[in-house]
């Protein structure tokens, strides 16, 4: 079994990279500052595209996955048979670390000169939301891996001897697992505020999407876990049988149970916030084109079907099938639901914002105190005038999108061949690794 | 006598606020001020990406319909959504509010285009400079990829003198640049009575380029019919 991962590890790290290497116009050091041409098709007039599309579906994910995790494990800390996940918990949050590598290569990819990110850090500007997505991707990133660190090195204080630095850590696990929550949810919350205010002029969108997003951090996370933990249980059967432990059924079987509530509940909830989201866009008469595009325009069927059906209405069937049924089976195909739910959803928030440049338009406008104010519809730099802008995959989308995706799935086993993420595991070597 | 076609409005630190009026009624509709834009900021004319752009609408219904020539460009807000919004503090307000962008701190996020609601940024591509090369030679201007916008022609000058090319181009008067801070410059007594107005005000944006419409126009935006 180990060979096999280590070919399929070193198999898939190589195609992403190696696709990836591709998307660089084979010049990494070129493309890091924007000379090469293959970045080129990214014009399109909506300037946003499936990398900025991809880098949400996996960031929110991976904070998600990390954030639900960590909140079973800070309030059963005392309690730990309490704590359903105490034995996946170390597991999920490689899970979620790994999940969040495609979203920051897609972060990188989608700027035009990745290496001018560092000015986020050496000019800082406190005000750009995409300046504090920076800095809080950076936060989140050291909360994981501490948390991960934690959460190995409990297991080498369990055998008794442990380094200092890390008994330090060990001790503040509950510090660390609390803050690395803190810094996910303050990032969620950002990034959705990031598409709430492009829109400034209609102020409800601007609060309204970080809780979009925050909550859709849970609808997606507890989904990623879904999908994989039934995975694990199918895959690591055999080892299950051998050890002949009669209770470990009916733990899972408590894990897919609460994964199906926890589901079920994230998405009523996202079924709730759709509806607010309609309401709050078809009752403002300057965005009431947004919600006939989404209602009954060129967008209504991804909206209908890949949305309200495949990512609210189904998944809410088959969540309530899972929980009743205590089945993974269930569980599984309601996580892939969501998963394609969920990036429905995240395609309408980043394209439909973009989608009408409704605010060039011939008309007056008279507020108190004016006599004569004017607003013009407009052709200037290409935007189109009372139509759609058009939203398009370019070729270098495509293959960054694929390539950090197949990186992923490298990735992910290359921790599970070196982390003891196990419950039977332990740390061997260097502290950390198996 | 040699007349430095720049030195029209003192230099670039000589006033605190520069203002910009546009003369919709006079514009003729030439398009030399975006020519004249384009050679002298070298923009990327090749793929209809211009500094400033002059709008060719018609306005009302036949036979009550008027062609009618709007020149756009940055507003240069006093509240620049562009600049709040980027990450690498790429774009500055420099002497006289101006909104520049430093082209080597831009890391190309596009997200100060997606916040302009006017729609007076684009972004200059890698294949943009290699055009440019072909028209220009090596004497270019933007060295890198970048975010690029309307500067009021800021620092084309060596000596720091200022005028914009399209104010110096423009063949009907149309645009007219000058200090807001001198109640006695144009822009200001354009402004000052009301004449000149600013588009899309309930953004809150405060722009510092403002607009004299014309008397059918007006009767159009009214709600009248040009009869």
């Amino acid at each position: 079994m180990s060979k096999k991962l280590w070919i399929w590890t070193i198999v898939f790290i190589l195609i992403g990279g190696g696709i990836m290497f591709y998307g660089m116009s084979y010049n990494p050091l070129a493309w890091a500052q924007g000379f090469v041409s293959f970045t080129e098709p990214n014009d399109e007039p909506i300037p946003w595209g499936l990398l900025v599309i991809g880098y949400i579906f996996f960031g929110v994910i991976g904070t998600g996955v990390s954030t639900y995790n960590s909140l079973y494990e800070l309030f059963n800390k005392n309690h730990k048979e309490r704590n359903p996940f105490d034995k996946v918990k170390l597991r999920n949050e490689w899970l979620a670390l790994a999940v969040l590598i495609p979203g920051l290569i897609m972060v990188f990819a989608s700027v035009y000169k990745p290496a001018s990110a560092i000015n986020i850090y050496l000019s800082f500007r406190s005000t750009s939301r995409i300046a504090w997505n920076g800095v809080l991707y950076v936060l989140v990133g050291i909360g994981i891996i501490a948390e991960i660190i934690a959460l190995i090195g409990e297991k080498i204080k369990e055998e008794g001897k442990i380094p200092g630095i890390l008994k330090l850590i060990v001790d503040i696990d509950a510090l660390i697992v609390g803050y690395a929550i803190l810094a996910e949810l303050m990032l969620d919350a950002n990034l959705g505020a990031v598409f709430g205010y492009l829109s400034t002029w209609v102020f409800e969108f601007g609060p309204f999407m970080p809780i979009l997003f925050v909550v859709a951090s849970f609808y997606s996370g507890i989904a990623m876990i879904s999908f994989i933990t039934p995975l694990y249980s199918w895959l690591r059967r055999p080892t299950t049988h051998t050890s002949g432990s009669g209770s470990a059924g009916h733990e899972d079987k408590t894990v897919f149970k609460v994964l199906a509530r926890d589901g079920l509940l994230a998405t009523i909830a996202i079924g709730f916030l759709t509806l607010w989201w309609m309401w709050l866009t078809a009752t403002n008469p300057e965005t009431l084109p947004w919600a006939e595009l989404l209602i009954d325009g060129s967008w209504s069927s991804i909206f209908w079907i890949g949305l309200v059906l495949i990512g609210i209405i189904i998944p809410i069937v088959l969540y309530s099938i899972a929980y009743k049924k205590e089945s993974k089976g269930w569980l599984f195909a309601s996580s892939i639901f969501v998963l394609l739910g969920w990036f429905v959803l995240v395609t309408l928030a980043d394209v439909i914002p973009q989608a009408i440049s409704w605010y060039y338009s011939v008309s007056p406008v008279s507020p108190p105190g004016s006599t004569w104010v004017y607003e013009l519809r407009s052709d200037f730099n290409g935007v189109a005038q009372y139509t759609l802008l058009p939203f398009a995959v370019s070729s270098y989308d495509l293959v960054w999108f694929a390539g950090s995706v197949l990186f992923l799935l490298g990735v992910y086993t290359l921790g599970v061949l070196l982390l003891p993420l196990e419950e039977e595991e332990k740390p061997r070597h260097l502290w950390i690794f198996k | 006598m040699s007349v430095n076609p720049y030195s029209a409005f003192g230099n670039n630190s000589s006033c605190n606020k520069w203002g910009f009026v546009v003369r919709v009624d006079q514009c003729l509709g030439c398009m030399a001020c975006m020519a004249a834009c384009a050679i002298e900021n070298q923009t990327p004319f090749w793929e209809q990406l211009w500094r400033t752009h002059v709008e060719d609408l018609e306005v009302g219904e036949f036979p009550n319909s008027q062609r009618m020539f709007v020149p756009r460009l940055c507003m240069q807000c006093e509240n620049p959504p562009c600049y709040y919004v980027c990450p690498t503090g790429a774009t500055q307000i420099v002497d006289g509010g101006i909104v520049v962008v430093d082209e080597y701190k831009c890391m190309g996020c596009l997200y100060c285009v997606e916040a302009c609601p006017f729609g007076a940024r684009y972004f200059y591509t890698y294949d943009d400079i290699q055009k440019a090369k072909e028209y220009y030679g090596d004497n270019l201007i933007h060295a890198v990829p970048h975010v690029d916008k309307c500067t009021f022609c800021y620092g084309t000058a060596p000596d720091g003198t200022y005028t914009p090319a399209c104010v110096r181009t423009c063949v009907g008067g149309a645009r007219v640049f000058g200090c807001l801070d001198d109640p006695n410059s144009e822009v200001s007594v354009l402004v000052n009575t009301g004449q000149a107005v600013v588009l899309n005000p309930q953004l809150n944006t405060q722009p510092k380029v403002f607009y004299v419409f014309n008397r059918q126009s007006r009767r159009y935006a009214q709600g009248g019919d040009n009869s």
